[in-house]
């Protein structure tokens, strides 16, 4: 699904910034990738690469098989308005609308205002539980009740690509379980997965997990146990990095 | 349950209102003024009056220069003022821009929601000023029908111009909005500037600055071309002064202790810094305001004392042996009317438009007028202005006009010097007059002039003025007017330029002053669309300063001291370039300035209180309302580029 061949990218100005090197990975069709990280490890530069909301200041990045440095610019936004859906930590949901119309931009930018479409979104409301609020601004509903609306809005259009940056960032633990089992869910009906996190429960989900540091990938980890086990194998591998030790004493076993 | 582009404009236009406010009455204030102009330019009766009275043509080509420039400037204006304010609110409204962006919203997307936002208030705004404007209009008509001694004018509003007014903002609209996105690229990710750009702009930099330098050393020898480098001198010379010269200033001040004080003024030093654009913008607007009021200070103080003592008459014009029936109709009216009043006919023979007139008629009507008759004798001639320009100098067509007279054998006495204007109009371009005997020979068709002695303008109020008035009514009726060609009625007036002062002077005031009212309005709410924008920041930044431990008084302080900086700064640069220009201006018009000091400085209090009142809500009661609301956290996703 996506292919990252020596990617690094420099930031230009006085301070000559470099958020990535060298970053090579591979993920696959229907994987649930994590990509965890101290501050400054360039792990959201890494996901605005993914969603092409920057280019690579060298390397290739390729999706399906396309270098995305090949894409025109309606490329771009079709492959954005199409096949991907992304999350933000700080849910990037616009204020004037409600939880609803919030969830159908999408479709609205993608032109489709079928009433299958609307359907799509009550079933989609239903099963985040948000169904009861469809009709409030966002403003009136709690942080965990936006995340959803977030996601219904990164679901709606049924993207195959999923990428999140810090979903729940903001979320307090209750939510962040929620959330993440909804998207291990998604992730099992086939939808392919990368999540920016510096939370070890939320990469003890995920089936690979990339540790990023200074701008290149230190380690990798693949998950064949049950989760509790895998857990415990992040955390180890975090420690064995030096990671940092906020990670560590903010570490809530489950 | 659904959202579509439209729906989704709509409710941001209702988020943002506040922005749209001032962004709608700009616009409506633009669209009534310009409207008022519009109609005023194609107004039919005041054009129709305008051939009646021709010696009105003058003052009316004066008069829509003025309305021209004018208009001029409320577009360049209006496209800057929509230009920038455009741009602020997609500052504002980066966040949103970058999510829609990363749902998948391309450019033509991003057009279409925010245009229609744009084509609904900008619409709306449109037709509101558009409505104002005719009321406007009918407003300036009746007071310039009291300021120009005129007759009843009527407004004659057609769909058509009013299409075209409406196409003409549309387009307006779209071009300043269309740049300010392209300037903006929400879709485009940064680019670092190269080396060659860079110095291009400290090239022009330099070069700007020294224009300003040039500029002043004009201004302080006060030389007539300042006038010409006055617009660059503005535009540099706030940019200069706020960028520059006063943070550069501010900055020296160092206490050894850290206080309130030094906060405010370093605050200012910033706050001049990063926000000059809109600085130089307010500056800009309101030096063109005090110069323009400063400028009918001027016009006023120079027409002072010019008194009405004008011959006024009507001059018809008929090619043709034998007098028209419409000649008698007008004959009979004036007879009827006023039958103590001078008329005489003049005979006319023309060369093209080299027209000769016998001496005997010309005499007779000098003699009316208390001339002393000239004398001829056969094979001479001398020359008589047909045309204003003519008083005053010689002409290339007044030199050709010689040399044919001179080559058909005539010897040219020394023109008439006594300013009269015998009656001109598109026809007649010289005019000459010989011996009765030689008029006699030539072989040309004969036209006539009838002179119609009339009221004048110490008549206005009167009966008499009423029933003249009644008969350039009925002259300049449609139904008459379109028998024949263009306007065969002219006038004859002795002194025209002294009253067609007074009416150029009232006229440009009236225009002038309709600008200014504009240009404060265009200020306060681009000033009030920057502050709505920068309010979250400062709600932080004032949280930081409680969490600092200022008192709620001290940030008051702060806070009034900051804003009254910034917007009293630009405003003082302002006053500074005008009175420039308000010197030059004076020195140019052969004046001192020393009587009129005092009048000046009454002129400078009268815009500072208008200024003063326009800024004033935003100076007070936008600290209140920064000081009142809590302070929001705002959510970027991508704040470390434009991406």
């Amino acid at each position: 699904m996506i292919e990252v061949k020596q990617v690094g990218k420099v930031y230009p100005g006085k301070v000559i910034e470099q958020p990535l090197t060298d970053i090579n990975f591979r993920v696959e069709e229907g994987e649930m990738v994590a990509v965890m990280g101290p501050s400054g490890s360039g792990k959201s530069t890494l996901i605005n690469l993914l969603a092409t909301l920057d280019q690579p200041s060298w390397g290739t990045i390729l999706i399906q098989g396309i270098d995305t440095a090949t894409f025109k610019r309606k490329e771009t936004t079709r492959f954005r308005r199409e096949t991907l859906g992304i999350i933000f930590q700080e849910f990037n949901l616009l204020d004037s609308l409600t939880v609803a119309e919030n969830m159908l931009v999408p479709l609205m930018l993608g032109g489709k205002k079928t009433k299958a479409a609307r359907d799509e979104m009550h079933h989609l409301a239903k099963r985040l539980q948000i169904d009861e609020l469809l009709d409030k601004q966002v403003d009136e509903v709690s942080g965990g009740q936006r995340q959803r609306t977030a996601i219904g809005r990164a679901l709606i259009h049924a993207p195959r690509l999923m990428l999140a940056d810090e979903p729940t960032g903001a979320l307090d633990f209750q939510a962040t379980k929620h959330v993440m089992e909804l998207l291990a869910e998604l992730n099992e009906a086939g939808m392919t997965m990368v999540i920016v996190t510096h939370d070890p429960t939320v990469a003890s989900y995920c089936n690979h997990v990339l540790f990023l540091k200074d701008g290149s990938i230190q380690t990798e980890l693949f998950r064949d146990e049950p989760r509790r086990v895998f857990f415990q194998r992040v955390i180890e591998s975090l420690s064995l990095l030096g990671g940092d030790e906020h990670h560590l004493s903010a570490i809530r076993p489950t | 349950m659904n959202i579509t582009y439209l729906q989704y404009a709509l409710r941001n236009i209702k988020r943002y209102q506040r922005l749209y406010y001032g962004y709608a009455l700009t616009i409506i204030v633009a669209m009534t003024i310009a409207t008022s102009y519009w109609n005023l330019v194609v107004s039919e009766s005041f054009q129709n009056i305008a051939k009646v009275l021709s010696q009105l043509n003058q003052v009316i080509e004066m008069t829509m220069i003025f309305v021209f420039i004018a208009e001029v400037i409320i577009l360049f204006f209006s496209i800057l003022f929509i230009y920038s304010t455009t741009y602020t609110m997609l500052e504002h409204r980066k966040n949103d821009l970058r999510i829609m962006r990363t749902l998948g919203s391309g450019f033509s997307h991003f057009l279409k929601y925010f245009l229609i936002e744009i084509l609904i208030v900008g619409g709306l705004a449109i037709m509101a000023g558009i409505t104002l404007g005719i009321v406007l209009t009918k407003l300036m008509l009746l007071s310039i029908e009291k300021v120009m001694f005129l007759p009843k004018l009527s407004t004659e509003i057609s769909v058509l111009s009013s299409l075209v007014l409406i196409a003409g903002a549309l387009l307006v609209l779209l071009i300043a909005t269309v740049l300010a996105i392209y300037r903006f690229r929400p879709d485009r990710p940064v680019r670092t500037r190269s080396r060659f750009r860079v110095r291009l702009s400290l090239a022009v930099q330099g070069l700007g600055i020294l224009t300003l330098f040039y500029g002043y050393y004009l201004a302080i020898t006060r030389q007539g071309n300042f006038l010409l480098v006055f617009p660059l001198v503005i535009f540099i010379g706030s940019f200069f002064f706020c960028r520059h010269v006063i943070p550069t200033l501010l900055k020296l001040y160092r206490p050894r202790r850290l206080s309130l004080r030094k906060l405010i003024i370093s605050e200012i030093a910033v706050q001049l810094r990063t926000n000059s654009t809109l600085v130089a913008l307010g500056t800009i607007l309101t030096s063109c305001a005090l110069t323009a009021v400063g400028l009918v200070f001027v016009f006023q103080l120079i027409g002072f004392d010019v008194s009405s003592k004008n011959e006024f008459g009507l001059v018809y014009y008929e090619e043709s042996t034998q007098p028209s029936k419409r000649l008698g109709t007008i004959q009979q009216m004036m007879t009827e009317t006023f039958p103590d009043k001078y008329q005489q006919a003049v005979r006319l023979k023309s060369f093209d438009t080299r027209y000769v007139l016998p001496l005997s008629d010309y005499n007779q009507l000098m003699q009316h007028l208390g001339y002393e008759p000239r004398a001829l004798t056969s094979g001479e001639a001398f020359m008589i202005p047909a045309r204003p320009v003519q008083i005053k100098e010689v002409t290339p067509t007044m030199k050709r006009a010689q040399a044919e007279m001179n080559k058909a054998g005539y010897d040219l006495k020394e023109a008439s010097d006594h300013g009269l204007l015998f009656g001109y109009n598109d026809r007649i371009e010289t005019l000459f007059v010989v011996t009765d005997s030689d008029f006699a020979q030539l072989k040309r068709p004969l036209a006539t002039i009838h002179v119609f002695d009339t009221p004048s303008y110490t008549d206005y109020g009167t009966k008499s003025w009423e029933d003249w008035m009644s008969i350039v009514r009925n002259i300049q009726s449609k139904s008459n007017m379109a028998e024949k060609a263009k306007a065969p009625y002219q006038l004859i007036n002795e002194t025209e330029d002294e009253l067609d002062f007074i009416r150029i002077v009232r006229l440009v005031s009236f225009v002038v002053i309709l600008l200014t009212i504009w240009l404060f309005v265009i200020n306060a709410s681009f000033l009030h669309v920057w502050m709505q924008m920068t309010a979250e920041k400062e709600q932080k930044r004032l949280k930081t300063l409680f969490a600092l431990g200022f008192s709620k008084r001290s940030v008051r302080t702060f806070l009034l001291v900051k804003y009254g900086a910034v917007l009293m700064v630009p405003y003082l640069i302002s006053i500074f370039h005008a009175w420039l220009l308000f010197q030059v201006i004076l020195s140019e018009s052969g004046l001192k300035l020393g009587p009129y000091l005092p009048l000046s400085l009454i002129w400078i209090g009268i815009v500072t209180f208008f200024y003063l009142i326009s800024i004033l809500p935003l100076w007070i009661r936008y600290p209140r309302h920064l000081l009142k609301k809590s302070c929001e956290s705002s959510m970027y996703p991508m704040a470390d580029s434009r991406v």
